[in-house]
């Protein structure tokens, strides 16, 4: 086949491929709606099988059987697990405006530009082999297909390489789109999937069935075959841990890829998807792989020792046979498998690169040195466009430098195990909280040292970049530092040797890192947003921001990064959707938020936070304000806590106090008024005794009757003084209480009989009759027998003073009952007026008119006598019906009360 | 209506415990112990054992998933 006529048909191919996706953009850009759904999404899911699958797998197959498997096993299961694990990172996806898996990572940790470029870093490292080997497979068929080899310095894969940027170009960076979705590209990436499924199966039906009589005849001849028949079985337990770490690999890489995070999570339209493509992708998986073990067989019967590369078996069996048609067909598979992959990988790493590497530098120069008018959105496309162009060549120049020395898995493999390296921190960051910043720095930097080390060095050197010395005997001799058999580690495989360290390195120092450093406020809210999707606080971050910024100064900063118009579209609808703020121009957190967000998918997150942050001028309430925050006001609660209560206290001793000086002033006033009182009692008895004495001193010739009546007016006076005094005394010393009480058990009645008669002279003096009511039995009492008769002599005393002469009649009783006694004393005097009742038994209290009539006594016996009742416990009182004379009494309990006894001894009860 | 919603909640959890349950149906199928059984060397309808068991687990498997998912799907 001539080169001119296969380079028209690859140029007519990748035309086509260009019109349906110019058709898919302008579908969007007509209908609103992208001609999407689950099989347009699974289809483009299988941009996974790249050319490493259309030619590497029958390469590997007809080595080693059926070890070309593991690498499409991972992702069947790991599909199973996708609606939880891809359907979270979608969603988080959204709401954070994830452009990129840098862009992901980053955005976990706190938008971490750090994090976000050694993801970059690590990716680009990575991938480049893997365009490389896209490249080297496209040219080596294109060269095989037309038995032409140029050696010069532009050479076919030159020529790929160039085409293969202009159409990437095309495909991914015409327009920078704020919402990063490529419709045109994903159509154009579906479609070539089902081309290079078609092909291979078209390819391996005519294999299997017209070269051969079927999968049967061909099995058969190869069983025939010893050295072929070993390909059905393993040979030996290495095999075994070769598989299984193979399968662990892809089921990393088919999530870490960041092509298929591209076209997973970033260009995913519907959640929904996911579920269906959990079936539709591990179908076309199995659809993909049904012929390759039968080609590879074919392959080694039919070039048994011919030196022709098995990687070329899909397209040297049909040219064998000289049937162009299938070969062209095959070609045509092989280059949409190639064609697919570049695409997509360069414009992820395209992004990832201009947000993380580029566009941090440009941003922190331009707001440094020229804060100009200009738009950066043609920047920020030529970077796209020229990293595009860079990531091409430089896997050109890969290709170039190693040469015919890897297979295409080889090659293939080293890339896996690069992105690898994301899965512990991706993973982890999406259902562990505790992985911080330092953690996925300190992790991913020591699994790709270790990757470096141990897989990619080592490529190098066997390509000649690098002396191969250090891989045969370790760096400066030092076997045990041999890359491939680290710490002498030998009898592994390549790549699971390098997966093992790497995985160990990446995960230890995460988890390790992340144990012991500390989350800054940015990476906890991050942490929770990213872990918590199911729940997702609507606000976001915005309402842990504060700050200041005008809408005006947001929309222009929008529009230098995405064009003015889509800038002012993009408010507008904003401002529609939410509330206005009362002041017009001034940007709530929430239009910070979105300013931030449709920033993030022109120039990734870690940067538009720095570049909203430049013209928002608040930041973040870091957790230490908060705390310190909320320390101050518990403090202040607590303190104005005890305050309250200080002043309850205080308020209770204040109406205490308040209370006891009152009842002293009162006690102060009454002692006062005794004190008046007693003065002017003591006064009347010393004037009348003072005065007689002068006029018997003054008149010495008064006669004797006279003088004789004079000094009987002084004796009188002098007793009354004497009597006076001394019931002040016994007043004083009840009061005191410093009297001691003599309880002992005393019959009453008997207590009362003599008491009688000792007063008896006074009734008979005035001729009042007294009537004792007393039982007939001796009562007994546990008292003070003095005081007890004291008592009933004053009452008696006092009855007989208020009693007429002659008709005077005064009655006693003494009533035992079963709580105590009561002792009743009646006459049948004036009696006391209602309101006197309560004051009868105040100190000088005498009813009667004391200007008219001399007071019959000093006015302190029914004081007396209620401070012993109430010191035994019991209690005086007075019944004055009117016209009935008065009745005191006083009762006293059988067993006096504790707190009775010697209680009330001071003053008076009020 | 919230009852409903929260049915369809659970019913979609419901979907991913199984699918889980199938990841690790897929991963005892295709590791060692089982596999170590087909590797006989032997033939079966003119197919190798060993190949013949990893395509009937694998279209087996994504049988099972397709019929969690889809029947998911309905609800």
């Amino acid at each position: 086949m001539s080169t001119g006529a296969l380079a028209l048909v690859s140029l007519l191919y990748l035309l086509v491929l260009f019109a349906i996706a110019y058709g898919g953009d302008r579908r969007v850009g007509l209908t609103g709606r992208p001609l999407s759904g689950p099989w347009i999404y699974s289809l483009s899911l299988a941009v996974y099988c790249t050319s490493w699958t259309f030619f590497g797998s029958v390469g590997l197959a007809s080595s080693r059987g059926l070890m070309f498997l593991p690498i499409y096993l991972g992702p069947t299961l790991m599909a199973a697990l996708w609606p939880m694990v891809v359907g979270k990172m979608i969603r988080i996806g959204r709401a954070e405006r994830i452009t990129s898996i840098a862009d992901f990572i980053s955005s976990r940790y706190g938008k971490s530009h750090s994090v976000g470029a050694l993801v970059t870093g690590i990716a680009i490292i990575g991938i480049v082999p893997y365009i490389s080997l896209q490249l080297k497979a496209v040219s080596d068929t294109f060269e095989l297909l037309t038995h032409e080899t140029t050696a010069n310095l532009f050479d076919t894969a030159f020529y790929v390489t160039v085409i293969l940027a202009a159409f990437s170009i095309l495909f991914g960076a015409r327009h920078i789109d704020a919402s990063e979705h490529h419709r045109g590209m994903v159509s154009a990436i579906a479609f070539e999937s089902v081309v290079k499924l078609a092909a291979f199966l078209l390819v391996g039906g005519l294999v299997t069935y017209s070269f051969h009589d079927g999968f049967g005849d061909l099995f058969a001849q190869a069983a025939a075959r010893p050295d072929i028949a070993q390909l059905f079985t393993f040979a030996g337990s290495g095999d075994y841990g070769t598989w299984i770490s193979l399968t662990l690999l892809s089921m990393m890489a088919i999530i870490c890829l960041p092509r298929q995070f591209q076209v997973a999570v970033v260009e995913n339209v519907d959640e929904a998807h996911v579920r269906r493509a959990a079936w539709l992708f591990p179908l076309y998986l199995i659809l993909i792989n049904l012929f390759v073990l039968p080609i590879a067989l074919a392959g080694r019967l039919a070039f048994a020792d011919q030196g022709v590369d098995p990687d070329t078996f899909v397209l040297a069996l049909p040219l064998a046979k000289d049937s162009a048609v299938f070969a062209t067909i095959a070609f045509l598979g092989g280059l949409s498998a190639a064609t697919g992959m570049v695409i997509v990988e360069t414009i992820a790493l395209a992004t990832m690169f201009s947000n993380y590497i580029a566009m941090p530098l440009l941003v922190r120069g331009y707001l440094a040195f020229a804060p100009g008018r200009d738009s950066l959105s043609g920047v920020v496309l030529a970077i796209r466009r020229l990293a595009i162009v860079g990531f091409l060549l430089l896997g050109y120049l890969y290709a170039r430098l190693t040469g015919e020395n890897f297979t295409l898995v080889g090659i293939g493999l080293m890339s896996f195990t690069a992105v690898a390296q994301f899965a512990p921190v991706l993973l982890g960051g999406l259902f562990w909280r505790g992985g911080s910043k330092a953690g996925a720095l300190a992790g991913l930097a020591a699994g790709f040292l270790l990757w470096a080390y141990t897989l990619f060095l080592p490529s190098l050197a066997r390509s000649g970049v690098l002396p191969s010395s250090f891989t045969e005997w370790g760096p400066f001799g030092m076997a045990l530092l041999k890359p491939g058999a680290l710490f002498g580690l030998a009898g592994m495989e390549a790549v699971p040797h390098a997966l093992m360290w790497s995985m160990i390195a990446n995960i230890g120092c995460y988890v390790l890192v992340s144990l012991i450093s500390e989350q800054s406020a940015i990476e906890r809210i991050q942490a929770s947003q990213f872990v918590d999707s199911f729940n997702a606080v609507p606000g976001g971050t915005s309402q842990f921001w504060r700050g200041n910024a005008t809408i005006s100064d947001l929309q222009a900063l929008a529009a230098r990064f995405v064009g003015a118009e889509h800038a002012e579209a993009a408010f507008r609808g904003f401002s529609q959707t939410r509330r206005i703020s009362p002041n017009p121009d001034e940007a709530n957190p929430e239009l910070v938020e979105f300013t931030e967000r449709l920033l993030a998918g022109a120039i990734g997150t870690a940067t538009a936070r720095v570049v909203v942050a430049s013209v928002a001028k608040g930041e973040i309430v870091s957790l230490h304000e908060v705390m310190d925050i909320l320390d101050e006001n518990s403090q202040v609660i607590a303190y104005s806590h005890k305050l309250e209560q200080k002043s309850k206290e205080l308020e209770t001793t204040t109406a205490e106090l308040r209370a006891a000086y009152e009842k002293l002033s009162d006690l102060s006033r009454l002692k006062d008024e005794f004190i008046a009182t007693v003065t002017h009692e003591l006064r009347t008895p010393l004037t009348s005794i003072r005065s007689f004495s002068e006029i018997l001193f003054d008149n010495p010739q008064v006669d004797l009757s006279q003088r004789q009546e004079f000094l009987g007016i002084v004796i009188k006076e002098s007793e009354r003084l004497t009597r006076l005094i001394n019931q002040v005394l016994d007043l004083a010393k009840l009061e005191a209480d410093t009297d001691t009480w003599d309880l002992v058990d005393s019959d009453l009645v008997q207590v009362m009989e003599d008491a009688a008669s000792s007063v008896g002279q006074l009734f008979k003096d005035k001729g009042v009759a007294l009537d004792l009511d007393l039982p007939a039995q001796p009562v007994h009492l546990e008292t003070d027998r003095d005081r007890f008769s004291q008592v009933v002599i004053n009452l008696l005393s006092n009855a007989v003073k208020f009693c007429d002469p002659q008709t005077g009649r005064v009655q006693v009783s003494l009533r035992d009952q079963a709580d105590g006694i009561t002792v009743s004393v009646r006459d049948n005097g004036p009696g006391i007026p209602d309101w006197a009742c309560e004051k009868v038994f105040d100190k000088f209290q005498q009813v009667g008119d004391t200007m008219t009539s001399k007071p019959a006594g000093t006015g302190l016996g029914l004081t007396i006598s209620r401070n012993i009742v109430s010191h035994l416990g019991g209690r005086i009182w007075v019944e004055s019906p009117p016209g009935q004379g008065a009745m005191f009494a006083f009762f006293l309990p059988r067993i006096p009360s504790d707190g009775n006894l010697g209680a009330g001894s001071i003053g008076p009860d009020h | 209506m919230p009852h409903r919603r929260a049915f369809r909640l659970r019913k979609s959890k419901a979907v991913r415990d199984k699918l889980a349950a199938a990841f690790l149906l897929g991963a005892a199928l295709f590791t060692p112990p089982l596999l170590m059984l087909f590797m006989n060397g032997g033939m079966v309808a003119g197919v190798p054992v060993f190949a013949l068991y990893v395509f009937s687990a694998w279209i087996g498997l994504t049988g099972v998933v397709a019929l969690i998912a889809e029947k998911g799907e309905g609800d």
